[in-house]
């Protein structure tokens, strides 16, 4: 444990420093300013005179404005610890119902996350043993389901939330077909190398018992895919957390973390964004290791780890 | 609503084709690879194409590929700016810069064992080399 630990620590420490040594240029001109508007002794005096200046030698000029850096209310980039208070107010210290609390954002963004996971993984399975079974599906689905992912997630959301719009389809559904979208993907790849993962030896024994095509799904197929399925899992519910919040942008959402977003870049409030931010990559790094648990568990269960 | 059945047999009458080609003698040539997608996503056109127009669906919604394409023709010039600016520009800058960082990076890890994942660390450990750092450190606790 402590051999994992040190060096995870030590990449985190560091890039808590490049991150806190970043903040102090990114902020300076809108300290300084309100610095001089304080009374201070500002070189060069005047915003204007400052403003096409490098930052990083009004910062070796004017070292008194450093600390302010850290504490603005609307930072460029805020600090570490100031979305570090964001995220602990915004989570233990606010109840779960209140529109302010990120937890309540998180579930929203995380209800649509999943019910597009569980469309997509399906669909992607589905899709996959059409793929195995028929060589026709094979050659023609495949080269358009590559094709598929090179659209852009963020052309083709409004569009979907459009168009089921305009059939009476609302609230959490369009969403989930996005997230739905960017899943299915990676477990269709994954299933299809997982479905033909066994050899030739073992679909030639089916064949001597006289298998039919299901039974050698179901006895063979399928049990042998389960380690490239868990993979693809992996990446696709990361990926369904991306399209939720993707399809939460176009329609101006008031709630989930995409809204949180949106609202923090009208507002520009860089501490609320930063925090949601953070929020999302709890939220899909749990979601991963939810799925290498069942996985662990899964394998060991049926031998095969 | 006649327009809409026809769609159907042209879908029908498609993927039979198809399943006749994947299937067929000349299945493994690589024409008959080229032309099984390409037949697919034409039909995939044509049926959008005419389930578009057989529903009468509205424009705002769902256009006829049709328009699209004509549309794309139209604006050809503007079309080959915007492929400069994000592919040539955009894209292809930060495909640059994100291998270079990736080949970088993986420098790194391979250069010190102190990044690698612990299974890979803990293996040199056992077999002896050159892992001074963890056996001065860690020689104590690396069991439990």
């Amino acid at each position: 444990m402590t051999q994992k630990l040190l060096p995870i620590l030590t990449v985190i420490l560091a890039l808590l420093a490049a991150w806190y040594v970043a903040v102090v240029p990114m902020n300076i001109k809108s300290a300084l300013t309100t610095a001089e508007r304080a009374g201070a002794d500002v070189v060069p005096a005047g915003a204007k005179e400052r403003r096409d200046l490098s930052t990083i030698g009004l910062v070796a000029k004017n070292s008194f404005a450093i600390p302010a850096t850290f504490s603005q209310d609307r930072p460029r980039l805020p600090a570490p610890h100031q979305v570090a208070s964001e995220l602990w107010k915004t989570t233990v210290e606010k109840k779960i119902t209140s529109k302010r609390s990120l937890v309540f954002h998180a579930w929203i963004t995380l209800s649509a996350t999943l019910l597009g996971f569980a469309i997509g993984t399906g669909m992607g399975i589905l899709l996959a043993v059409g793929i195995v079974h028929s060589r026709a599906m094979d050659m023609s689905v495949m080269p358009w389901a590559i094709a598929s992912q090179t659209i852009p997630i963020l052309a083709i959301a409004p569009m979907i939330i459009v168009v089921l719009n305009s059939v009476g389809i609302q609230g959490l559904l369009p969403k989930a077909f996005i997230s739905a979208y960017l899943s299915f993907f990676p477990v269709v790849v994954g299933m299809v190398k997982g479905l033909r993962s066994p050899d030739r030896m073992q679909l030639d024994l089916l064949k001597t018992y006289n298998s039919s095509a299901l039974q050698s799904l179901l006895k063979l197929r399928l049990p042998a895919s389960l380690p490239y399925l868990f993979a693809s899992l992996k990446i696709g519910i990361a990926a369904s957390l991306v399209g939720a919040i993707v399809g939460e942008l176009p329609t101006g959402a008031v709630r989930g973390l995409g809204a949180r977003l949106l609202a923090g870049s009208y507002y520009g409030q860089t501490v609320q964004i930063w925090s949601a931010l953070f929020m999302a990559a709890i939220v899909a790094a749990s979601l991963v290791a939810l799925v290498g648990l069942i996985q662990r568990l899964t394998l060991k269960k049926m031998g095969m780890s | 609503m006649s327009i809409v059945f026809f769609s159907i047999v042209v879908w029908i009458a498609a993927w039979a084709l198809n399943v006749k080609l994947a299937n067929g003698t000349a299945s493994g040539t690589r024409l008959v690879k080229v032309i099984v997608p390409t037949l697919f996503g034409l039909t995939l056109l044509l049926v959008w194409e005419m389930l578009v127009r057989g529903l009468n669906v509205p424009l705002v919604i769902l256009p006829p590929p049709s328009l699209v394409i004509d549309t794309m023709a139209d604006n050809l010039a503007i079309l080959w700016k915007d492929f400069v600016q994000t592919f040539l520009k955009g894209a292809l800058r930060g495909y640059l810069i994100g291998c270079s960082a990736a080949i970088l990076t993986a420098f790194l890890v391979d250069r010190f064992d102190f990044f690698k994942p612990r299974a890979v660390a803990r293996g040199k450990f056992y077999r002896g080399a050159s892992n001074h750092w963890y056996r001065a450190h860690f020689s104590d606790v690396v069991w439990l």
